[in-house]
């Protein structure tokens, strides 16, 4: 059974003249890494919500369509108690405070006492999450004196403690510069390790090329391709629909399309690019 | 603005502390100057002093409540009309001996709070104090109000400081004849409420994302407990208070 | 989902933030050097966004907790609890979104504040309110007045002008937020066609 199912979503925001997102359908199966990839504005952090159960109550608006979390329809579930089931980390690392905590040990365990967990649980839930993360050394220091690239990463951990089903990170590393950016993919990558299930929006492509398995993108209020993350990469199409797509790809198809060599196989990863190069030299040059 | 407590007072159950509070108050406003001064001011002191606190206490007490007794006994003394036994006298200033009891009696209710209030801070932390209140079923909401509080507003005053640094580079006078000072009220101020609330949103999906909202009990990383000693003192005060109101009672009616 | 839980996380957000208010109004009137002392912006402000119970909760919050190093502040607490709840009404009835209303709810604030703050000056605080007006009371004793006289021509001279221009700044501020925030307060429907 799908983690999460989208049944033909269509929103409009309260406040708005027009729907921003109509008919959306898709399903997302446990251990998935599912990128979601689309222009700014296109609706991209809207689905996040509607996901995340914030649509339509915290976000007021008409929504039509239904979804489904392990085959229960999340409208009968309040916004506190999908909490258990559901995590969300989004762009501003600052503002993901609890606000009451002094530690970042204490803050990642906030979550867990919210759920009612025993103490000496808590406690090996968030000692084992510092060592997975290896946020071990941030772990006296008080919330609101991290870094950014720091900031994300305890928000992840704080939510990941939880032991949702599923994770949905919203442009993580907008506000980020190079190093947290990079710290940020760092910990993405582990949670990729652990096969988590995770729904991922971002906008620097090279970088999703590299974790995520499918690929959905949306365009005019519509989901325009899902398929698998070297499909929609080496598609020039990608290109039409405001998007980038990664360096390596865009080279391939630049050498291709000047006829100067044949590539069969646009690479999407670098890994990709450095086996295709790789076997050209092995076998020698034509 | 939160510092780790020390001393024997600070292990005690902060529910126990509280009960001592309310009692010192209410036996406070049941006797005259003679509890509050006499008993109740002593006892705050050696009790800081026993604890540790000592000297912090003693410059809390007397910067909250210097000003304040020292206006209360002038007021008195300048509305004294009694023809009570005059102590002192110069000039046009005459004290009356009844003008001093007033103040005494009139301070006493005060000065108890505010003694037996600084005490407890100084052997309390705020957040053992929501933790005990949660364990009596007091709502987890009412322990988020008031630690939240107590981060933000260093962190507004800072932020406050911040803008108002900008706005004088901007131009906005800070100094000067006093309608240039209120105008750059709005300007210090406004921002930093308009962003604060602008920031609500996510903060408010914050919580819920970590369960603020789940309607499951809460439990609690830091552990508190009522202990014998615990139940004991606070028994015994509320005994104490009680016998001490009965028998004022008693001289009362008779 | 009921809608009482999403508006009460925003609103209950908002008190934290309307007790710091009170708090840092307070401090910059004071490094203004202006001589009105106006700390409750925060409360007012919570009161018309989220109504008369969350802004009564955030007066006596906000008293409490300055009352942990400052004692004398706590007894207070029932003039900001009740200036919260006159705000929340006032909100209710739409007043703060025309200069009229704002007017109104100004004298009404500044009308509880005088019924609320000065029985509590006299009975309890002996016609002492700790901050420099006691200087003012001493001098019209001194002229021969009675202790209430005192205390309320007193809070007449010096709490009257910030009531007004606390009603306004908090009138001002609810102009300047963005709709779709607006939008998340239980007042919300007050202020938004």
């Amino acid at each position: 059974m799908a983690v999460l199912e989208l049944k033909d979503v269509t929103f409009k925001y309260q406040l708005a003249k027009e729907t921003i997102l109509e008919n959306i359908s898709l399903s997302i199966e446990k251990g998935e890494f599912v990128a979601l990839v689309g222009r700014n504005g296109v609706g991209k952090t809207t689905l996040c919500s509607i996901m995340r159960g914030l649509i339509p109550t915290f976000h007021t608006g008409t929504m039509s369509g239904q979804v489904l979390l392990n085959g229960i329809d999340i409208s009968d579930m309040s916004i506190g108690d999908l909490a258990l089931h559901i995590g969300f980390v989004f762009q501003n690392p600052f503002v993901q405070v609890s606000g009451v905590k002094q530690t970042v040990f204490e803050e990642i365990a906030y979550g867990l006492e919210n759920l009612g967990v025993e103490r000496s649980e808590i406690i090996r839930r968030v000692d084992e999450m510092l060592v997975q993360l290896n946020i071990g050394h941030l772990k006296l220091k008080h919330p609101m004196q991290l870094s950014g690239g720091q900031s994300q990463r305890v928000a992840l951990a704080s939510v990941l403690v939880m032991d949702p089903g599923i994770l949905i990170i919203d442009e993580p590393t907008s506000q980020l510069d190079p190093q947290g950016t990079e710290e940020v993919f760092e910990t993405i990558r582990l949670l990729k390790e652990r096969k988590k299930t995770i729904i991922l929006v971002e906008h620097k492509v090279d970088w999703v090329a590299e974790y995520a398995d499918r690929v959905i993108v949306i365009n005019d209020k519509h989901i325009v391709k899902d398929a698998s993350a070297s499909e929609v990469f080496s598609d020039p199409m990608l290109l039409e629909t405001g998007n980038n797509l990664p360096q390596v790809a865009l080279l391939a198809l630049r050498l291709k399309e000047s006829g100067k060599t044949d590539i069969e196989n646009i690479p999407t990863t670098l890994d990709e690019a450095y086996q295709q190069l790789k076997g050209r030299i092995d076998h020698g040059s034509h | 603005m939160l510092e780790r407590r020390k001393g024997p007072l600070s292990k005690l159950y902060p529910l126990t502390k509280l009960v001592f509070l309310f009692c010192a108050v209410i036996l406070a406003i049941v006797f005259d100057w003679r509890f509050g001064y006499l008993v109740m001011v002593p006892l705050t002191l050696f009790l800081a002093a026993f604890s540790g606190n000592f000297f912090s206490f003693l410059k809390k007490f007397i910067g909250a409540l210097l000003l304040f007794v020292i206006f209360v006994f002038l007021f008195k003394i300048m509305l004294d009309k009694s023809d009570s036994q005059i102590l002192f006298q110069w000039q046009f200033i005459v004290i009356r001996i009844q003008g001093l009891i007033d103040g005494l009696n009139q301070t006493s209710v005060l000065v108890v709070m505010a003694a037996v209030v600084l005490l407890f801070f100084e052997t309390t932390e705020v957040e053992d104090l929501m933790i005990s209140l949660q364990q009596k079923k007091v709502s987890h909401v009412v322990s988020y109000i008031v630690l939240s509080t107590l981060q933000m507003i260093p962190d507004m005053v800072k932020r406050s400081k911040v803008i108002m640094q900008a706005q004088q580079a901007r131009g906005i006078e800070t100094e000067g004849n006093i309608y240039l000072r209120m105008r750059a009220f709005f300007p210090s101020l406004g921002p930093l409420i308009i962003s604060s609330i602008s920031e609500l949103e996510e903060r408010a999906i914050t919580l819920e994302v970590r369960g603020f909202s789940a309607s499951v009990e809460k439990t609690f990383l830091k552990d508190i407990q009522s202990r014998s000693i615990d139940r004991i003192l606070s028994l015994g005060f509320i005994f104490l208070s009680m016998a001490l109101i009965g028998w004022r009672i008693y001289v009362w009616l008779f | 989902m009921s809608k009482a839980a999403k508006y009460s996380t925003m609103a209950i957000l908002l008190i934290p933030i309307g007790i710091a208010i009170n708090y840092v109004g307070g401090q910059i009137a004071l490094i203004l050097k202006l001589p009105v002392f106006i700390d409750v912006i925060g409360t007012i402000l919570v009161g018309a966004l989220a109504g008369p119970l969350f802004g009564a909760i955030t007066g006596l919050v906000t008293n409490l907790i300055l009352g942990i190093t400052a004692p004398t502040w706590i007894p207070y607490a029932i003039v900001n609890v009740a200036i919260g709840i006159v705000a929340g009404l006032c909100a209710k009835k739409g007043w703060f979104k025309t200069v009229k209303g704002a007017f109104i709810t100004s004298v009404l604030i500044w009308l509880i504040t005088q019924l609320t703050a000065n029985p509590v000056t006299v009975y309890l605080f002996g016609g002492v309110t700790g901050s420099g007006s006691s200087f003012i009371t001493s001098f019209l004793i001194a002229t021969g007045q009675s202790l209430w006289q005192s205390v309320i021509t007193t809070a007449l001279i010096t709490e009257t002008v910030d009531k007004f221009i606390s009603v306004f700044i908090v009138f001002f501020i609810i102009k300047a937020i963005p709709a779709r925030t607006l939008l998340k307060f239980p007042l919300a429907k007050h202020y938004l066609d």
